[in-house]
């Protein structure tokens, strides 16, 4: 495994491969999905023992605990009704990565709670 | 004697009684049109979205698509109970014809179905019922599924 792989950081290469693929993110328990192509930079923060991962889209630095994956196809559904009605922040899609929820962000209006908070 | 006679069990032929699910949601009785009723499942594991409005308990997994689960005592302006754990999910279709998607709500209990008299709705104001309806000794608040998806209303909060 190689160090990136171990750190938690996909290798530029596979960001590279995202190019119209999906990343799959982590925080705080929950999935979140974002435009590989929408992805500006990847950087961690603090020690790397503790440290969460910082990626950059246009509409700021997302904070995140890891990186699942990287992946060419996603089936995303349009954001429902229900989810629009009853959640206030942008989201383009949902779909679902191994058995779990996910929602697929805007990165241009990214939800306030992936908001990096910190420098 | 007439064969148009009305049986002494029926209503008149203008009274188009509709199969309504019963489900419990903290302290109220809610009442679904089995037509939009897709399944009841087990609860589903919800994943809650931060920063929801209270009816929205987050987003699960159901038959490999993402739903969204909306907590049904909350969506009928119901008290939740004391310790709302909500044991199943039933599976439905909201919104009009022309746009539906399938939601979760999260209740204590599918409890039967019974035959409701869309006339004998009477409107309450609070949540997103089209009012309330009598059945035998019990009222019962039943749910507006075709407002629940109409995002233009806002989520109340």
């Amino acid at each position: 495994m190689s160090a990136a792989a171990r750190s938690g950081v996909p290798p530029a290469a596979a960001l590279a491969a995202a190019a119209g693929g999906w990343v799959v993110m982590e925080q705080d328990g929950r999935l979140w999905g974002v435009s590989g192509t929408a992805i500006e930079g990847l950087r961690r923060r603090g020690p790397e023992a503790e440290s969460e991962l910082r990626l950059t889209v246009s509409g700021g630095e997302l904070a995140a605990d890891r990186v699942l994956a990287v992946v060419p196809d996603l089936r995303v559904v349009p954001a429902p009704a229900t989810l629009r009605r009853f959640w206030s922040e942008a989201a383009t899609g949902l779909a679902v990565y191994l058995g779990r929820p996910l929602l697929v962000i805007d990165a241009a209006h990214p939800p306030r709670v992936l908001l990096a908070e910190d420098e | 004697m007439s064969s148009k006679a009305a049986h002494p069990n029926t209503e008149s032929a203008a009274v188009v009684r509709r199969p309504h699910l019963l489900a419990q949601a903290g302290e109220v009785v809610c009442a679904l049109p089995l037509s939009a009723v897709r399944q009841v499942v087990k609860a589903l594991p919800v994943h809650r979205l931060p920063g929801a409005a209270e009816q929205l308990s987050g987003l699960a997994e159901f038959a490999g698509e993402p739903l969204p689960v909306l907590d049904l005592a909350r969506l009928v302006g119901a008290a939740p109970g004391a310790n709302p754990v909500y044991p199943v999910t039933v599976i439905c279709w909201a919104g009009g014809e022309d746009a539906h998607e399938l939601v979760g709500l999260a209740a204590d209990a599918a409890l039967e179905v019974v035959a409701l008299d869309p006339a004998s709705v009477v409107s309450v104001e609070g949540g997103l019922t089209a009012g309330e309806a009598r059945v035998g000794e019990r009222v019962v608040r039943v749910l507006d599924l075709v407002a629940l998806a109409d995002e233009s209303a806002g989520g109340g909060r």
